[in-house]
Protein backbone atom coordinates (compact mmCIF):
# COMPACT_ATOMS: atom_id res chain seq x y z
CA UNK A 1 0.00 0.00 0.00
CA UNK A 2 1.39 3.09 -0.88
CA UNK A 3 0.67 6.55 1.40
CA UNK A 4 1.21 9.91 0.62
CA UNK A 5 0.82 11.32 4.11
CA UNK A 6 -1.12 14.98 3.43
CA UNK A 7 -0.34 16.63 7.18
CA UNK A 8 2.09 15.84 9.47
CA UNK A 9 4.51 18.19 11.51
CA UNK A 10 7.60 15.99 11.21
CA UNK A 11 9.78 18.76 12.63
CA UNK A 12 8.32 17.74 16.04
CA UNK A 13 8.98 13.69 15.11
CA UNK A 14 12.02 11.55 15.33
CA UNK A 15 13.62 10.22 12.63
CA UNK A 16 12.80 6.54 13.76
CA UNK A 17 9.20 8.14 12.28
CA UNK A 18 9.89 8.74 8.69
CA UNK A 19 11.72 5.16 9.09
CA UNK A 20 8.85 4.03 10.23
CA UNK A 21 6.68 5.63 8.06
CA UNK A 22 8.72 4.85 5.01
CA UNK A 23 8.20 1.11 6.08
CA UNK A 24 4.54 1.02 6.31
CA UNK A 25 4.44 2.30 2.34
CA UNK A 26 4.46 6.66 3.00
CA UNK A 27 6.49 7.98 -0.01
CA UNK A 28 5.84 11.35 0.10
CA UNK A 29 4.69 13.62 3.59
CA UNK A 30 3.36 17.12 3.15
CA UNK A 31 3.60 19.79 6.16
CA UNK A 32 2.28 22.58 6.69
CA UNK A 33 3.98 25.36 8.97
CA UNK A 34 2.02 25.70 12.19
CA UNK A 35 2.75 26.65 15.93
CA UNK A 36 5.45 25.08 17.93
CA UNK A 37 3.95 25.15 21.04
CA UNK A 38 5.11 28.17 22.42
CA UNK A 39 4.97 31.91 20.71
CA UNK A 40 7.98 32.53 18.24
CA UNK A 41 10.39 35.99 17.74
CA UNK A 42 10.00 36.98 14.14
CA UNK A 43 13.19 35.87 13.41
CA UNK A 44 12.75 32.37 14.69
CA UNK A 45 10.20 32.17 11.47
CA UNK A 46 13.03 32.23 9.16
CA UNK A 47 15.01 29.40 10.64
CA UNK A 48 11.65 27.34 10.86
CA UNK A 49 10.93 27.77 7.00
CA UNK A 50 14.80 26.86 6.62
CA UNK A 51 14.09 23.97 8.55
CA UNK A 52 11.14 23.03 6.34
CA UNK A 53 12.49 23.91 3.16
CA UNK A 54 16.47 22.77 3.52
CA UNK A 55 16.60 19.91 6.31
CA UNK A 56 13.33 18.08 6.52
CA UNK A 57 13.59 16.91 3.02
CA UNK A 58 17.06 15.49 3.59
CA UNK A 59 16.02 13.99 6.40
CA UNK A 60 12.91 12.32 4.57
CA UNK A 61 14.83 11.32 1.21
CA UNK A 62 17.34 9.10 3.57
CA UNK A 63 14.13 6.82 3.76
CA UNK A 64 13.37 7.78 0.25
CA UNK A 65 10.26 10.07 1.29
CA UNK A 66 9.92 12.71 -0.39
CA UNK A 67 8.98 16.01 1.60
CA UNK A 68 7.08 19.03 0.75
CA UNK A 69 5.81 21.79 3.00
CA UNK A 70 3.63 24.72 3.08
CA UNK A 71 4.86 28.23 4.55
CA UNK A 72 2.55 30.60 6.55
CA UNK A 73 2.28 32.51 10.49
CA UNK A 74 -0.02 30.13 11.96
CA UNK A 75 -3.23 31.45 13.55
CA UNK A 76 -1.80 31.21 17.17
CA UNK A 77 0.83 33.52 16.62
CA UNK A 78 -1.73 35.86 14.14
CA UNK A 79 -3.06 38.00 17.11
CA UNK A 80 0.23 40.52 17.06
CA UNK A 81 -0.46 42.46 14.11
CA UNK A 82 2.82 43.92 14.65
CA UNK A 83 4.55 40.45 14.23
CA UNK A 84 2.47 38.99 11.66
CA UNK A 85 3.49 42.18 9.03
CA UNK A 86 7.13 41.33 9.86
CA UNK A 87 7.29 37.41 9.73
CA UNK A 88 4.83 37.76 6.49
CA UNK A 89 7.37 39.43 5.02
CA UNK A 90 9.85 36.50 5.02
CA UNK A 91 6.96 34.09 3.18
CA UNK A 92 7.44 35.55 -0.56
CA UNK A 93 11.12 34.28 -0.77
CA UNK A 94 10.29 30.92 0.52
CA UNK A 95 7.37 30.28 -1.59
CA UNK A 96 9.90 29.87 -4.55
CA UNK A 97 11.52 26.98 -2.67
CA UNK A 98 10.94 23.58 -4.90
CA UNK A 99 8.93 21.67 -2.58
CA UNK A 100 7.06 24.29 -1.08
CA UNK A 101 3.01 23.65 -2.47
CA UNK A 102 1.81 26.61 -1.02
CA UNK A 103 0.08 28.77 1.72
CA UNK A 104 -0.89 27.01 5.02
CA UNK A 105 -1.79 25.96 7.30
CA UNK A 106 -3.58 29.08 7.73
CA UNK A 107 -6.78 29.73 9.08
CA UNK A 108 -8.76 30.29 12.73
CA UNK A 109 -8.17 29.11 16.28
CA UNK A 110 -10.25 31.21 18.46
CA UNK A 111 -11.66 33.07 15.64
CA UNK A 112 -10.57 36.41 16.16
CA UNK A 113 -10.72 39.61 14.38
CA UNK A 114 -6.73 39.72 14.12
CA UNK A 115 -6.80 35.99 13.10
CA UNK A 116 -9.33 36.78 10.25
CA UNK A 117 -7.18 40.08 9.23
CA UNK A 118 -4.22 38.10 9.14
CA UNK A 119 -6.36 35.05 7.23
CA UNK A 120 -7.51 37.36 4.68
CA UNK A 121 -3.57 38.94 3.90
CA UNK A 122 -2.41 35.17 3.41
CA UNK A 123 -5.32 34.85 1.35
CA UNK A 124 -4.22 37.75 -0.72
CA UNK A 125 -0.30 36.38 -0.71
CA UNK A 126 -1.55 33.20 -2.32
CA UNK A 127 -3.10 35.02 -4.92
CA UNK A 128 -0.21 37.52 -5.61
CA UNK A 129 2.52 34.74 -5.82
CA UNK A 130 0.60 32.42 -8.43
CA UNK A 131 1.15 32.41 -12.07
CA UNK A 132 -2.52 32.78 -13.43
CA UNK A 133 -3.75 31.23 -10.58
CA UNK A 134 -3.15 31.48 -6.99
CA UNK A 135 -1.04 29.08 -5.00
CA UNK A 136 -2.43 26.51 -3.18
CA UNK A 137 -3.75 26.98 0.18
CA UNK A 138 -3.78 24.76 3.12
CA UNK A 139 -6.41 25.63 6.08
CA UNK A 140 -6.23 24.68 9.26
CA UNK A 141 -10.17 25.13 11.33
CA UNK A 142 -10.19 25.85 14.80
CA UNK A 143 -10.74 22.57 17.56
CA UNK A 144 -13.99 21.60 19.38
CA UNK A 145 -16.28 24.35 20.32
CA UNK A 146 -15.00 26.68 18.23
CA UNK A 147 -14.94 24.48 14.75
CA UNK A 148 -18.04 25.12 13.49
CA UNK A 149 -18.07 29.43 13.46
CA UNK A 150 -14.93 29.30 12.30
CA UNK A 151 -15.58 27.24 9.08
CA UNK A 152 -18.46 29.42 8.79
CA UNK A 153 -16.33 32.21 8.92
CA UNK A 154 -13.23 30.95 6.83
CA UNK A 155 -15.62 29.93 4.05
CA UNK A 156 -17.25 33.15 4.24
CA UNK A 157 -14.00 35.13 3.34
CA UNK A 158 -12.94 33.27 0.99
CA UNK A 159 -15.95 33.55 -1.03
CA UNK A 160 -15.42 37.62 -0.53
CA UNK A 161 -12.37 36.70 -2.97
CA UNK A 162 -14.91 35.99 -5.47
CA UNK A 163 -13.51 34.55 -8.47
CA UNK A 164 -9.85 35.18 -7.55
CA UNK A 165 -9.89 31.80 -5.18
CA UNK A 166 -10.58 28.45 -7.15
CA UNK A 167 -12.33 25.89 -4.22
CA UNK A 168 -10.83 23.63 -6.18
CA UNK A 169 -6.87 24.87 -4.83
CA UNK A 170 -8.10 24.81 -1.35
CA UNK A 171 -7.80 22.08 1.02
CA UNK A 172 -10.02 23.03 4.66
CA UNK A 173 -8.64 20.30 7.47
CA UNK A 174 -9.99 18.87 10.42
CA UNK A 175 -13.24 18.90 9.20
CA UNK A 176 -15.99 16.64 11.20
CA UNK A 177 -19.42 15.40 11.04
CA UNK A 178 -20.67 18.75 11.61
CA UNK A 179 -18.21 20.82 9.35
CA UNK A 180 -17.31 18.67 6.07
CA UNK A 181 -20.43 18.88 4.38
CA UNK A 182 -20.32 22.48 4.21
CA UNK A 183 -16.73 22.48 2.98
CA UNK A 184 -17.57 19.88 0.42
CA UNK A 185 -20.78 21.71 -0.49
CA UNK A 186 -18.72 24.76 -1.35
CA UNK A 187 -16.32 22.95 -3.66
CA UNK A 188 -13.04 22.70 -1.28
CA UNK A 189 -10.97 19.93 -0.67
CA UNK A 190 -11.98 18.55 2.61
CA UNK A 191 -9.24 17.07 4.98
CA UNK A 192 -10.02 14.49 8.08
CA UNK A 193 -7.58 14.14 11.09
CA UNK A 194 -7.46 11.23 13.00
CA UNK A 195 -6.15 12.68 16.09
CA UNK A 196 -6.65 11.07 19.87
CA UNK A 197 -9.49 12.48 21.72
CA UNK A 198 -9.72 16.19 20.07
CA UNK A 199 -10.73 15.11 16.48
CA UNK A 200 -11.94 12.19 14.76
CA UNK A 201 -10.96 8.35 15.20
CA UNK A 202 -10.50 6.02 12.61
CA UNK A 203 -13.70 4.91 12.47
CA UNK A 204 -15.48 8.14 12.49
CA UNK A 205 -13.57 8.91 9.94
CA UNK A 206 -14.62 5.75 7.71
CA UNK A 207 -18.18 6.44 8.48
CA UNK A 208 -17.90 9.90 7.47
CA UNK A 209 -16.12 8.42 3.63
CA UNK A 210 -19.39 6.28 3.49
CA UNK A 211 -21.74 9.04 4.23
CA UNK A 212 -20.06 11.63 2.24
CA UNK A 213 -17.98 10.33 -0.02
CA UNK A 214 -14.19 9.87 -1.09
CA UNK A 215 -14.04 12.49 -3.71
CA UNK A 216 -12.10 15.05 -2.88
CA UNK A 217 -11.00 14.46 0.56
CA UNK A 218 -7.87 13.77 1.84
CA UNK A 219 -7.01 12.00 5.99
CA UNK A 220 -4.63 12.76 7.59
CA UNK A 221 -3.38 12.00 11.37
CA UNK A 222 -1.22 15.67 11.90
CA UNK A 223 0.92 13.89 14.11
CA UNK A 224 3.13 16.69 16.06
CA UNK A 225 4.61 17.66 19.26
CA UNK A 226 1.60 16.47 21.04
CA UNK A 227 -0.04 12.73 22.25
CA UNK A 228 -0.22 12.06 18.38
CA UNK A 229 0.88 9.28 15.64
CA UNK A 230 1.77 9.46 12.47
CA UNK A 231 0.24 5.60 11.88
CA UNK A 232 -3.50 6.79 12.76
CA UNK A 233 -3.52 7.47 8.56
CA UNK A 234 -2.70 3.51 8.36
CA UNK A 235 -4.71 2.41 11.30
CA UNK A 236 -7.62 4.26 9.25
CA UNK A 237 -7.10 2.86 5.97
CA UNK A 238 -7.14 -0.68 7.64
CA UNK A 239 -10.25 0.35 9.69
CA UNK A 240 -11.63 0.67 6.00
CA UNK A 241 -10.12 -2.45 4.65
CA UNK A 242 -12.08 -4.54 8.03
CA UNK A 243 -15.08 -2.71 6.05
CA UNK A 244 -14.71 -4.69 3.03
CA UNK A 245 -13.44 -1.29 1.21
CA UNK A 246 -11.19 -3.03 -1.74
CA UNK A 247 -7.77 -1.72 -2.55
CA UNK A 248 -8.55 0.20 -5.30
CA UNK A 249 -10.81 2.78 -2.60
CA UNK A 250 -7.79 2.49 -0.08
CA UNK A 251 -5.28 3.62 -3.07
CA UNK A 252 -8.03 6.88 -3.96
CA UNK A 253 -8.27 8.02 -0.99
CA UNK A 254 -4.83 7.64 1.06
CA UNK A 255 -2.16 8.15 -2.35
CA UNK A 256 -4.29 9.26 -4.90
CA UNK A 257 -6.67 11.87 -3.65
CA UNK A 258 -3.39 14.06 -2.28
CA UNK A 259 -1.74 13.10 -5.09
CA UNK A 260 -4.63 14.69 -7.24
CA UNK A 261 -4.90 17.96 -4.90
CA UNK A 262 -1.03 18.84 -4.44
CA UNK A 263 -0.72 17.79 -8.21
CA UNK A 264 -1.72 21.09 -9.44
CA UNK A 265 0.89 22.48 -8.06
CA UNK A 266 3.86 22.14 -10.33
CA UNK A 267 6.44 20.77 -7.96
CA UNK A 268 4.44 18.08 -7.21
CA UNK A 269 5.97 14.44 -8.34
CA UNK A 270 4.01 11.94 -7.13
CA UNK A 271 0.92 10.86 -9.91
CA UNK A 272 -1.70 8.67 -9.18
CA UNK A 273 -1.51 5.24 -9.72
CA UNK A 274 -4.43 2.75 -10.45
CA UNK A 275 -4.56 -0.76 -9.06
CA UNK A 276 -5.18 -3.33 -11.54
CA UNK A 277 -7.11 -6.53 -9.89
CA UNK A 278 -10.30 -5.40 -7.94
CA UNK A 279 -10.82 -8.39 -5.41
CA UNK A 280 -14.58 -9.14 -5.25
CA UNK A 281 -16.12 -7.72 -1.89
CA UNK A 282 -15.87 -10.11 0.83
CA UNK A 283 -19.68 -9.51 1.42
CA UNK B 1 11.42 -9.01 59.73
CA UNK B 2 12.21 -5.54 59.36
CA UNK B 3 9.03 -3.41 59.56
CA UNK B 4 9.96 -1.04 57.49
CA UNK B 5 9.70 -3.00 54.50
CA UNK B 6 6.36 -3.96 55.15
CA UNK B 7 4.86 -1.50 53.26
CA UNK B 8 1.49 -2.85 52.55
CA UNK B 9 0.47 -2.53 56.17
CA UNK B 10 1.26 1.16 55.67
CA UNK B 11 -1.32 2.17 53.30
CA UNK B 12 -4.99 3.16 54.31
CA UNK B 13 -7.88 1.41 53.43
CA UNK B 14 -10.08 4.37 52.18
CA UNK B 15 -8.67 5.77 48.44
CA UNK B 16 -10.75 8.69 48.39
CA UNK B 17 -8.38 11.46 47.14
CA UNK B 18 -10.17 15.20 47.53
CA UNK B 19 -10.64 17.02 43.97
CA UNK B 20 -13.36 19.59 42.58
CA UNK B 21 -16.04 18.84 39.99
CA UNK B 22 -13.78 21.64 37.96
CA UNK B 23 -10.73 19.20 38.57
CA UNK B 24 -12.47 15.94 37.23
CA UNK B 25 -13.73 18.09 34.40
CA UNK B 26 -10.40 19.67 33.33
CA UNK B 27 -9.06 15.62 33.52
CA UNK B 28 -11.82 14.23 31.76
CA UNK B 29 -14.02 16.61 30.28
CA UNK B 30 -12.53 15.82 26.38
CA UNK B 31 -12.27 12.19 26.63
CA UNK B 32 -16.00 11.97 27.42
CA UNK B 33 -17.02 14.13 25.31
CA UNK B 34 -15.07 11.68 22.40
CA UNK B 35 -16.75 8.71 23.96
CA UNK B 36 -20.09 10.26 23.28
CA UNK B 37 -19.20 11.00 19.81
CA UNK B 38 -17.88 7.75 19.30
CA UNK B 39 -21.72 6.38 20.69
CA UNK B 40 -23.46 8.21 18.27
CA UNK B 41 -21.19 7.20 15.80
CA UNK B 42 -21.57 3.91 16.22
CA UNK B 43 -25.45 4.26 16.42
CA UNK B 44 -25.42 5.95 13.06
CA UNK B 45 -23.55 3.24 11.74
CA UNK B 46 -26.22 0.69 13.07
CA UNK B 47 -28.94 2.75 11.67
CA UNK B 48 -26.81 3.26 8.34
CA UNK B 49 -26.74 -0.51 8.00
CA UNK B 50 -30.85 -1.15 8.82
CA UNK B 51 -31.81 1.26 6.54
CA UNK B 52 -29.64 -0.88 3.60
CA UNK B 53 -30.29 -4.31 4.61
CA UNK B 54 -33.20 -4.20 7.04
CA UNK B 55 -33.76 -4.05 10.79
CA UNK B 56 -31.86 -6.25 12.83
CA UNK B 57 -33.31 -7.76 16.04
CA UNK B 58 -30.52 -7.95 18.72
CA UNK B 59 -30.74 -8.28 22.04
CA UNK B 60 -27.50 -6.47 22.04
CA UNK B 61 -28.99 -3.38 20.57
CA UNK B 62 -31.61 -3.71 23.50
CA UNK B 63 -28.44 -3.70 26.08
CA UNK B 64 -27.60 -0.47 24.80
CA UNK B 65 -30.63 1.25 25.05
CA UNK B 66 -30.36 0.12 28.35
CA UNK B 67 -27.01 1.49 29.02
CA UNK B 68 -28.08 4.96 27.11
CA UNK B 69 -30.81 5.33 29.86
CA UNK B 70 -28.70 5.12 32.82
CA UNK B 71 -26.44 7.76 31.49
CA UNK B 72 -29.11 10.09 31.12
CA UNK B 73 -31.34 9.26 34.25
CA UNK B 74 -30.85 11.43 37.47
CA UNK B 75 -29.50 8.48 39.49
CA UNK B 76 -26.07 8.02 39.99
CA UNK B 77 -23.53 4.78 40.71
CA UNK B 78 -23.67 4.43 36.68
CA UNK B 79 -21.09 2.85 35.89
CA UNK B 80 -22.18 -0.49 38.63
CA UNK B 81 -25.69 -0.10 37.36
CA UNK B 82 -24.43 -0.50 33.55
CA UNK B 83 -22.39 -3.13 34.27
CA UNK B 84 -25.52 -4.92 35.77
CA UNK B 85 -27.52 -3.91 33.05
CA UNK B 86 -25.09 -5.80 30.61
CA UNK B 87 -24.77 -9.01 32.70
CA UNK B 88 -26.05 -12.46 32.34
CA UNK B 89 -29.43 -12.26 34.52
CA UNK B 90 -30.62 -15.24 36.61
ZN1 LIG C 1 -1.29 20.85 11.63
Amino acid sequence: MFVIDPHVHMVSRTTTDYENMAMAGVVAVSEPAFWAGFDRTPSAFADYYRQLTEFEPQRASQFGVAHYCWICLNPKEAEDLGKAREVMSLIPTFLKRPNVLGVGEIGLHKNTPHEMEVFRRHVQLAIDAGDGVHRLILIHTPHLEDKWRGTRLIIDMLRDFGSAIDPSRVLIDHCEEHTIRMVKDAGFWAGMTVYPTTKATPERAVDMLEIYGSDRVCINAAADWGVSDPLWVHRTALEARRRGHDRSALIKIFHNNPAQFFGQHGGFAIRPVDVLDRPTQPH
Amino acid sequence: MNKNFDVSTNAPESTTVHRSGGQVLDLYFLKARAATLDIAAMLDRLSRAEALCGPHADERKDRLQAALHILTDSAGDKARRIQEAYSVKG
